[in-house]
């Protein structure tokens, strides 16, 4: 099948235009819109939360439901970092720097509509980036054998975990963590048994979605229930203008080069492994701090609207690019993509060279949805922002409970499988103890995802190499990605050591 | 660099130790290819959760200057939480799981939020009948029904 099969593209519109499809589409949408603009919450857990939903669903309808969630989580974030200096989900916050004084100004309008527009044309940007990624990520894909998979797994974990800073040994600890509770079970090549300890549940491993719905969604709520009070505290919320929402939609135009700027930023930050929006986002304000006129600069962060355009966009664009390692080599860039990435799994593609050929199909129709998500997201806010924002004075004692019984009944409902709801918990746990301790998670759902494919490569690789590794060194490819991996480590330690010259040095 | 001890995570850092010592212990039993993960995993877990426990990554400086545990709920709190999350599991076990949705909802609402007998009681009943509807005439999915049912084997 061709990648650009203009009657494969044009069935997927149609498709996506069925009346149960844009059912789906909207569904999603509003889940992820109440996802989104809970600050903690976000698109990751209520995709987690829905997998077990969309088992039922053929799987074109939930990619579309999917995309649906992916496609707004991003966009109602900014509407309580705008009006109410509460991010819903992380990269939103770069949002609150200009946004939130806007909205001080009696500007919140004006923020929400350039905002909501921003992030419609920059997921769309960051689609038509992934659009034309199609053609060619078959060809890239096909040079990579076994070995490269194995290292790229590697290096995927290891990227996550330097995008944390500071904390790159505890999030390796986390993502290490995750690969010894992926290789639970029997081997699946040589069917040794692995950590069972008799245990007859235990044989074909931890199952993804209890593990992904506890360490996401349990977790969430263990962290609400002990915080008490609404999600977002006690702030006080700007009025908002629907003139000013209006004018607000042509900012992001009348600035085309902020906008194109910071989809693009986003694209390819989007594309990096771990990386994901929260930088992506930084980055692009950063970007458009220092390239605004000099006379403009002061503005920032007292209220400018280049400071809400350029991390909106680039906050939604990330989506397109960080789909294509997902897609192309089964390597997802961030949590919300590794959850996507067992959606995927779970219905039966498999990531990789072959998803370009025999998924196509599914393919064109995840990237109709995924743009058509995200314009349905922009008009929503756009059209509803108060009652957005008013979401957030939920109670946690009201929303603790319905989130949690959706959590537990849908991972119980996977396979009819009381013991998924007891580890959903256990996981929940695990993934509470992590967030208390400062123990970034991201690593953790990468490496679920990846163990099975590292040990699978690493098998294939020893059968390659006639029961050696020494073609790691044969392959340019795979030295390529060997000192990638060795860059990212001594960036590591080079940070690592400045610092501590420079707290062994006496002020 | 000083060796010393970070007390800010070590009730995580030390069941993690103790964790990768053990997946050690057991994973080296394994032939090789089985134990290729599970072996070179536990042996960086361990090296990495010595080396924070020793404050060797640098984490402690950082986490004595930051003021990250003033949003942070106490400890008591945390672990009312813990126990009432895994009531709902406990409910449900007995009472089967739409039931146990229902009144650990209601209790959530009324006992510990503070609602009115009638708004906790509406909106619990409300996610018992969109539960019942979504798994029974939806997604056609029969649910736990409580050991009482089920029975206990």
């Amino acid at each position: 099948m061709e990648a650009l099969d203009l009657a494969v593209i044009a069935e997927a519109w149609v498709r996506l235009f069925e009346l149960d499809s844009l059912f789906y589409l909207v569904l999603g949408t509003l889940i992820g819109l109440v996802f989104g603009v809970l600050p903690g919450l976000g698109g990751t857990t209520a995709l987690a939360i829905l997998i077990p939903f969309s088992m039922n669903m053929e799987p074109g309808d939930a990619i579309i439901l999917m995309a649906g969630v992916m496609g707004v989580a991003p966009t109602s974030g900014a509407v309580t970092a705008i009006l109410l200096n509460t991010p819903g989900t992380a990269p939103n916050a770069a949002t609150t720097l200009d946004g939130y004084p806007l909205a001080q100004q009696g500007k919140a309008g004006l923020a929400i509509g350039a905002a909501a527009a921003a992030s419609g044309l920059g997921g769309i940007i960051g689609i038509i980036f992934l659009i034309a990624m199609v053609p060619i990520t078959r060809e890239i894909v096909l040079m990579f054998a076994p070995t490269e998979f194995l290292l790229l797994a590697v290096l995927g974990l290891v990227t996550v975990s330097l995008s944390t800073g500071k904390k790159f040994v505890k999030s390796l600890i986390v993502g290490l963590f995750g690969l010894i509770i992926a290789s639970v079970g029997y081997h699946e090549v040589t069917g040794e048994e692995r950590f069972t300890f008799g245990i007859d549940y235990l044989w074909d491993g931890f199952k993804l979605v209890p593990v992904m719905i506890g360490f996401f969604a349990v977790s969430e709520m263990i962290n609400l229930w002990a915080k008490r009070g609404s999600v977002a505290g006690s702030g006080e919320m700007e009025a908002i203008n629907f003139r000013q929402v209006l004018q607000g939609c042509l900012e992001p135009i009348k600035r085309w080069k902020v906008l194109l700027r910071g989809s693009a930023i986003g694209t390819g930050v989007g594309a990096l492994p771990g990386v994901g929006g929260t930088v992506a986002a930084f980055m692009a304000y950063t970007i458009a701090v220092t390239t605004a006129k000099p006379s403009e600069r002061d503005s920032f962060g007292k209220g400018n609207i280049i400071g809400v355009i350029a991390p909106e966009s680039a906050n939604n664009a990330k989506e397109g690019g960080a789909l294509v390692p997902t897609l192309a080599f089964g390597i997802p860039g961030s949590a919300e993509m590794a959850v996507f990435l067992s959606v995927l799994i779970l219905h039966g593609m498999v990531p990789g060279p072959t998803i370009m050929t025999e998924s196509l199909d599914i393919i064109w129709i995840l990237i109709a949805a995924a743009a058509a998500s995200g314009v349905i997201a922009s008009v929503i806010t756009i059209s509803a922002a108060s009652s957005i924002a008013k979401l957030t004075f939920v109670d946690s004692r009201t929303l603790v409970p319905i989130v949690l019984a959706f959590a537990m009944i849908g991972s119980y409902s996977l396979d009819n499988e009381i013991y998924d709801v007891v580890t959903t918990l256990v996981f929940g746990f695990v993934g509470f103890l992590f967030m208390r301790f400062g123990f970034p998670r991201i690593a953790f759902p990468l490496a679920i995802v990846l163990g099975p494919l590292m040990e699978t490569s690493y098998f294939q690789t020893l059968r390659i190499g006639d029961g050696t590794l020494s073609i790691l060194f044969d392959r340019p490819q795979s030295i390529v990605i060997m000192l990638l991996i060795v860059a990212c480590i001594a960036y590591y330690l080079k940070g690592f050591f400045s610092r501590s010259e420079s707290e062994e040095t006496p002020a | 660099m000083k060796i010393r001890i970070n007390h800010n995570n070590v009730w995580l850092l030390i069941p993690l130790t103790v964790f990768a010592i053990g997946t050690l212990y057991v994973g080296s039993s394994y032939g090789p290819v089985s134990a290729f993960i599970p072996f070179w995993a536990s042996i960086f877990m361990l090296l990495t959760c010595l080396s924070v426990l020793l404050g060797l990554d640098g984490s402690i400086v950082d986490e004595d200057n930051s003021n990250q545990t003033s949003d942070q709920a106490s400890n008591q709190s945390v672990l009312v939480a813990m126990l009432w999350i895994t009531a709902f599991v406990g409910l449900a076990y007995f009472l089967g799981l739409i039931p146990a949705a229902v009144v650990y909802t209601f209790c959530s609402m009324y006992f510990f939020g503070g609602k009115k007998f009638l708004t906790a009681a509406v909106t619990s009943v409300t996610l018992g009948l969109i539960l019942f509807g979504l798994f029974e005439f939806i997604l056609e999915k029969e649910l736990y029904n409580g050991v009482f049912i089920e029975g206990f084997a």
